[in-house]
């Protein structure tokens, strides 16, 4: 039985994908009272472990930082230079999605998948695998395994998810992929000269190629780090992000649809094809 | 098995799995959880035999398996394997050394299901092989451990009477 549910799993049959809800909104009751029974004690635990009584503090100050880049950025001109590349690859700008405000109702469950959030939107609001998910201060991951009324969302900390991002103020443009980090990513692998003018505080953003998963100009994170190999001639950059990953509490759900057909782009997109996330299991 | 100790089963298994999901999945060591669900598996072998064990594992891996971004029945097909080995060697050792080898079975059936969830995922194209296996399998087994004296009386509980009684004939048992 359980090679053949392996097997229709691996086929995507829908009634697996049926049973899964079906299953998941009979025991979401129980999971809402353990959730209430339960939610102290994780949080005292987290108190002990993680000196708690500066959470709150630290939580308005990220927010006052995360609003504070994002207005950086903008009187940077990046937004004019934004607007510029999307005009020139014909796409359209982000506010013209929909999105969907979802809570984070659990964190990882697992001991072998530590890069995972659920949340308590799913299909039934217009969310789809694949969509790009974003808080105040940017990018956070993207929407895998979607149910009916919740959907896990894939952080981009994960080392298997690639994103094709674009140095802010530079044509520079990398695949930027998670560390493992808790706020860390990187951009490397050959995808920035050694001769490029990238410099430790510019702003990273995603390009939004033809063939992107994500939208144009979400707010990424800041070069924090800057290592030239000069056998190879290219940088890495490291990459602090701007949205903190790890007390996700809300989250913004982009409704974007990376195969919906867009405007075919007047110039050639200089960017390379975004890596497909590897590892994303069906769950 | 009765319809009670379906009904007991069921509620067992759901507890076992809410407490996993939304407290342990808190209280992590070392950034490690364990893993009640095949501690439960393990019990229910214990208490039950093979057969019964087994089915058990698989519901309570298949449970598991519904929050997991790893493909449905992957869990359930490592927990019902271990299940079904300590259900055996519950069966052939009797009630020789039972409290001691109890422990034995349980801290050696752990790391095995952790390694077999790990194995079988990999086999199927999973990235769960890291570099944290080591302190994983330690650190969970160890904590897991910690934990199986309730979850033992639960699936005691959940399978009706004392393991002896509820027990279903082992296949080594009939061949005896």
């Amino acid at each position: 039985m359980t090679v053949t549910l392996l097997t229709l799993d691996a086929r995507n049959v829908a009634v697996i994908e049926k049973f899964k809800d079906g299953i998941a909104a009979a025991v979401s009751p129980f999971r809402g009272v353990g959730d209430k029974v339960f939610g102290p004690v994780g949080d005292a635990w987290t108190s002990v472990n993680e000196n708690d009584e500066l959470e709150g503090e630290l939580e308005r100050l990220q927010a006052e930082v995360e609003r504070l880049s994002a207005a950086q950025i903008a009187d940077s001109g990046a937004a004019e230079e934004l607007d510029g590349l999307k005009s020139q690859l014909g796409l359209p700008v982000g506010d013209e999605f929909e999105t969907v405000i979802a809570e984070v109702v659990a964190g990882s469950i697992s001991n072998f998948d530590e890069f995972v959030v659920e949340i308590n939107r799913g299909a039934s609001d217009g969310i789809q695998d694949g969509m790009p998910v974003v808080t105040v201060g940017g990018l956070v991951g993207r929407v895998e395994d979607t149910g009916q009324f919740n959907a896990r969302v894939r952080l981009i900390t994960d080392p298997t998810v690639s994103v094709t991002v674009l140095v802010v103020g530079t044509e520079e443009v990398g695949i930027m992929s998670g560390r493992g980090d808790a706020n860390l990513l990187e951009v490397g692998k050959g995808s920035v000269r050694a001769d490029s003018v990238v410099e430790v505080g510019d702003f990273i953003i995603t390009s939004g190629s033809d063939r992107s998963l994500y939208p144009a100009g979400l707010e990424v994170g800041r070069v924090e780090e800057i290592e030239v190999d000069q056998g190879k001639l290219e940088k890495k950059l490291l990459i602090q992000t701007s949205a903190s990953l790890t007390r996700l509490r809300f989250v913004t759900v982009v409704l974007f649809d990376p195969d919906a057909p867009v405007t075919e782009p007047e110039v050639e997109p200089t960017v390379a094809a975004e890596a497909e996330p590897q590892g994303e299991g069906g769950g | 098995m009765t319809i009670g100790n379906f009904i007991r089963c069921a509620i067992a298994l759901v507890f076992v799995l809410v407490v996993q999901v939304e407290l342990f999945s808190e209280l992590r060591i070392w950034g490690v959880m364990p893993e009640l669900l095949l501690g439960v598996s393990i019990a229910a072998a214990w208490v039950a035999g093979p057969d019964r064990g087994a089915v058990v594992g698989f519901v309570a891996g298949l449970l598991y398996d519904l929050y997991l971004p790893t493909p449905l029945a992957l869990t359930a097909l490592a927990y019902v394997l271990v299940a079904y080995g300590v259900g055996l060697i519950s069966a052939a050792v009797a009630q020789s050394g039972e409290s001691s080898l109890r422990r034995v079975v349980s801290f050696t059936a752990i790391p095995i299901g952790i390694t077999l969830f790990i194995v079988l995922g990999e086999l199927l194209g999973e990235d769960l092989y890291g570099n944290g296996y080591v302190t994983l399998v330690i650190v969970a087994t160890i904590y897991t451990m910690v934990l199986m004296g309730p979850i033992h009386l639960l699936m005691q509980w959940a399978m009706g009477a004392n393991r002896n009684d509820a027990r279903a004939p082992s296949r080594l048992e009939m061949v005896e």
